[in-house]
């Protein structure tokens, strides 16, 4: 009963054209007055609280290395490499953001700083070289998802407190089904490309390449450091993200002398609104986390699953459902915190390898980013790419059903995750 | 012609927009010189985290209010445009009066929190708690204020369409 | 029936979740049902800090938290955390159960909290991947996490390692990738976070150490009848006895654990060369926030 009336209010006012975050607060509002609880106090504790959060500070900084790449003369250089390497294969610039995403996912925990640093450098390029823009941010938002499932990852970290599962093996667990998402975002894009009519260059002279090469190089060094600094312990994900601010700063400023103070600053006030925008919209989301939680609603849910035990494959199908749905109204942290444990007695009676589970959980919750009507992974790259919620969510579908379909592949056989992590820990 | 009062407004979001600025390129500064601190000079600065947080949800809170101005909210149009037309203005109407309430009760939720915690003094930067919650009382109020302009607005467009 | 929210910070294997439920149901039977508790593990509703603001604001009812979490409205708490405060755990109880921890429940009052209690929340012990800490000299160097206690941050100052700052969510990846080398909490926080799994060594430094504190919203708790006030406030004493021996019980365990998952446990750290170097952190405490609390500590220890 909550639940219906969480949803159909969220629902509603969201058709009727209420903005996203205040539907939030209005499908809030209504639960705690059936709840008896309404209060001001807990919309704006749970709002505040909800923005106050330091790895989530890797959202302004990857805007302003976005920003500053794409004024500053970097990102035009990495799209003349990129189309003399792809230019002469239908939809390159796809393969480019897939091949990114990956890359940025085994450094960075967190799909909605991957998504906006993703969207702020690689959209304008997509949009300059006339790729359709619903198509572009469903395929942005879908990459930065892949973010939590490879290591390191702030939700697989989560779910192995909250579930007590060790986190080593969630790490390397997610090593194999993190690049199936990117194989299958290959495929999807390549079977996308073959329909529509995209500028196709003659392949480019090993010279022009080489030239490229070249010229990208500073552009290229910036994954290097960020990886190598990561990787070597100098600075953390989040702060990798200011690395990559002040390095993009230092370039297009010192090095290509394309950037003022003048541009810097236009840099600085728009990273901060897109910030308030997304983030607002983050913290709303925590307030109807908050509501639900207290409703108790996901116990209901986990209260119908006790007679599946004898069938773990079942058993697995449903939760994935579950998870799903709550996915798509809920933002992943809250629902890791509160779904897991819930879970977890169920898993174990169930005879589930716990691991498997985790990984599940978080690919399952992390496609919730990119689904309507709460997605923040989508909402980021239509914040950072102005590209209409619509748009975007006619653009993600395909996407969305890929991944679905490899969930369900992940559900039949749970060797496909299992015997690659025994394997990889020996 | 400007008027003197749309000149204020005009001003005011412009200082907006550079407290925001300031405040981000702070935020770097501090995390990106506790970085080169802590691995070129085996020091640090206590307070980096505690003050970006801070200076994060201060940005947060007035770029909800810029973005609430210039009507960049996320929000889905298109299907009550296309299914119930006529009833356009009206929901218009509805979300104006949403937003009104949401952003009353932030208002005075945070006014609360503001004053319970003047007296709650972080160790680490010597700054009351209550910090945390000023961006977002005043940002209600901001957010109101836009709203209610928004709304009457709605009314004046709608008397003078009857007029004509 | 009145429903209250007790909501807490730990995962739902933890011994505090236990407690938690233990106290919900006594509460429950004890008021025959006109009083309900529901609990809500692993900081669902929020983090330290947010839980306590919903306390004091009352849209939550209880939290179980960290008393390290109280010294910005209540300084002098502080000194319940000072380094080598109190010599073993019986003291620390004798003195929150007395007069000191009174004097901070009477204190909580006036920010809207009940006071039910100090569980037990063990004392900080250190780990590190370079090698067993035996003496101050070991810490040397070392980058390390501290908490956003000041005399902490202090302490690891003096003894020359290099205290930072990182969100406890993102330190495992900070202690995996070498960010910091080292970190200190108490044994249950090692397990639980599985710190185990990037620490190398464990020295039982037992340097400061943390109490929890069960809250209640005051107006919340004013509000009920006498007789359930009496429930309520039985069932903290025995939850808070319960708590405290089970912890206590559980540390070994869980030290056996870590070693079974490769950990190297150090028993044997020069305690008096590491109380001699916190000295002059206790000075700059008594120089920020007088010396009263610290005086009735020591009093009442004896
Ligand atoms: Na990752
Ligand atoms: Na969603």
């Amino acid at each position: 009963m909550t639940l219906v009336l969480f949803l159909g209010v969220l629902l509603l006012g969201i058709l009727i054209g209420i903005p996203v975050a205040f539907s939030l607060l209005l499908s809030a509002m209504v639960l705690m007055a059936y709840l008896d609880l309404f209060s001001a106090d807990i919309l704006a504790q749970a709002l505040v609280n909800g923005v106050d959060s330091f790895p989530l500070l890797a959202i302004p900084f990857f805007l302003i290395a976005g920003e500053v790449m794409a004024s500053g003369g970097l990102a035009r250089r990495i799209v003349t490499l990129a189309s003399s390497l792809l230019g002469h294969r239908k939809g390159g610039l796809g393969y480019v953001v897939i091949f990114t995403s990956v890359l940025l996912a085994g450094l960075s925990g967190s799909a909605v700083a991957d998504a906006a640093a993703l969207s702020s450098m690689l959209f304008p390029m997509m949009a300059k070289a006339n790729y359709p823009h619903g198509r572009s941010a469903g395929l942005l938002a879908s990459g930065g998802i892949i973010a939590p499932v490879i290591p390191p990852s702030l939700p697989l970290i989560l779910i192995g407190v909250a579930g007590n599962i060790s986190i080593a093996k969630l790490f390397v667990a997610g090593l194999v089904p993190g690049l199936m998402m990117g194989v299958v975002l290959v495929v999807v894009w390549s079977l996308l490309v073959r329909k529509e009519d995209l500028p196709v260059q003659e392949p480019a002279s090993g010279a022009e390449r080489f030239d490229a090469l070249k010229g990208a190089f500073f552009a290229l060094l910036l994954p290097v450091i960020i990886i190598g600094g990561i990787r070597t312990g100098i600075f953390t994900p989040t702060e990798a993200a200011v690395v990559a601010a002040v390095y993009a700063i230092f370039i297009s400023s010192v090095i290509y002398r394309e950037m003022t103070w003048r541009s810097l600053y236009e840099v600085l006030v728009r990273a901060s609104r897109a910030t308030g925008m997304v983030m607002f919209l983050v913290g709303c989301a925590m307030v109807a986390a908050w509501v639900v939680t207290v409703a108790q609603i996901p116990q209901q849910l986990v209260l119908l699953l006790g007679p599946l035990v004898d069938n773990p494959r079942l058993l697995m199908a449903v939760i994935m459902l579950i998870v799903f749905f709550v996915g798509m109204v809920m933002d992943l942290g809250p629902s890791v915190l509160i779904l897991a444990p819930l879970f977890m007695p169920v898993i174990k009676e169930a005879g589930i390898e716990p691991v498997y589970f985790g990984v599940m959980f978080i690919i399952n919750a992390s496609i919730g980013l990119i689904t309507p009507p709460v997605g923040n992974v989508l909402n980021v790259v239509c914040g950072v790419s102005s590209v209409s919620m619509t748009e975007a969510v006619k653009g993600v579908y395909p996407f969305v059903l890929a991944y679905l379909a490899l969930l369900a592949v992940f559900v039949a056989f749970p060797n496909v995750i299992i015997i690659p992590m025994q394997l990889l820990i020996g | 012609m400007m008027s003197s009062f749309d000149r204020f407004l005009h001003l005011f979001w412009r200082s907006i927009d550079t407290l925001m600025a300031f405040l981000l390129a702070m935020m770097v500064v501090l995390v990106f010189a506790n970085v080169v601190l802590r691995y070129g000079f085996s020091s640090g600065i206590r307070s980096s985290v505690e003050l970006s947080r801070l200076g994060f949800v201060w940005i947060v809170m007035l770029g909800a209010a810029v973005t609430l101005r210039h009507g960049e909210h996320l929000s889905i149009n298109d299907v009550a445009e296309a299914l119930l037309p006529k009833l356009v203005p009206f929901f218009r109407r509805v979300s104006g009066i949403v937003i009104l309430v949401s952003v009353s009760m932030l208002f005075w939720g945070s006014t609360k929190q503001v004053l319970a915690n003047w007296n709650n003094i972080s160790q680490l930067t010597g700054l009351p708690k209550s910090l945390l919650y000023v961006p977002a009382s005043f940002s209600g109020l901001l957010m109101g204020l836009i709203t209610l302009r928004q709304l009457l607005s709605l009314d004046t467009t709608k008397q003078r369409e009857s007029d004509s | 029936a009145t429903r209250l929210k007790f909501a807490h910070p730990a995962p739902d294997t933890d011994l505090s979740h236990k407690m938690a439920l233990q106290f919900a149901e006594q509460v429950k039977t004890g008021t025959n049902g006109s009083v309900v508790v529901d609990v809500f593990p692993n900081g669902q509703l929020g983090t330290d800090e947010q839980m306590i603001d919903g306390v004091r604001s009352g849209i939550i009812s209880f939290t179980l938290v960290g008393l390290n979490n109280f010294s910005g409205m209540l300084p002098a708490s502080g000194s319940f955390s000072l380094p080598f405060m109190f010599p073993d755990r019986a003291t620390a109880y004798k003195v929150l159960d007395g007069a000191p921890g009174q004097s901070v429940a009477a204190d909580m009052e006036e920010f809207g909290m009940k006071s039910m209690g100090f569980p037990d929340n063990g004392y900080r012990n250190i780990t590190n991947n370079r090698g067993p800490i035996r003496v101050p000299a070991d810490l040397s160097g070392l980058r390390m996490r501290v908490n956003n206690s000041k005399a902490l941050n202090d302490l690891f100052q003096a003894l020359d390692a290099n205290p930072q700052q990182i969100p406890v969510a993102e330190l495992y990846t900070a202690l995996e990738t070498g960010v910091v080398d080292a970190q200190d909490h108490p044994i249950w926080v090692v397990e639980a976070f599985k710190f185990f799994e990037v620490q190398k060594y464990l020295s039982l430094s037992q340097h400061a150490y943390s109490a929890l504190a069960l809250v209640m919203n005051l107006e919340s708790f004013e509000s009920l009848t006498a007789d359930e006030k009496t429930v309520l406030v039985q069932a903290a004493a025995d939850a808070v006895a319960f708590q405290r021996e089970g912890n206590e019980a559980a540390e070994e365990k869980q030290i056996e654990f870590l070693i079974s998952e490769g950990m190297e446990v150090n028993r044997d750290v020069d305690s008096a060369a590491f109380q001699e170097a916190s000295k002059p952190v206790w000075d700059k405490f008594i120089e920020d926030n007088g010396s009263d609390m610290i005086d009735a500590i020591q009093e009442a220890s004896k």
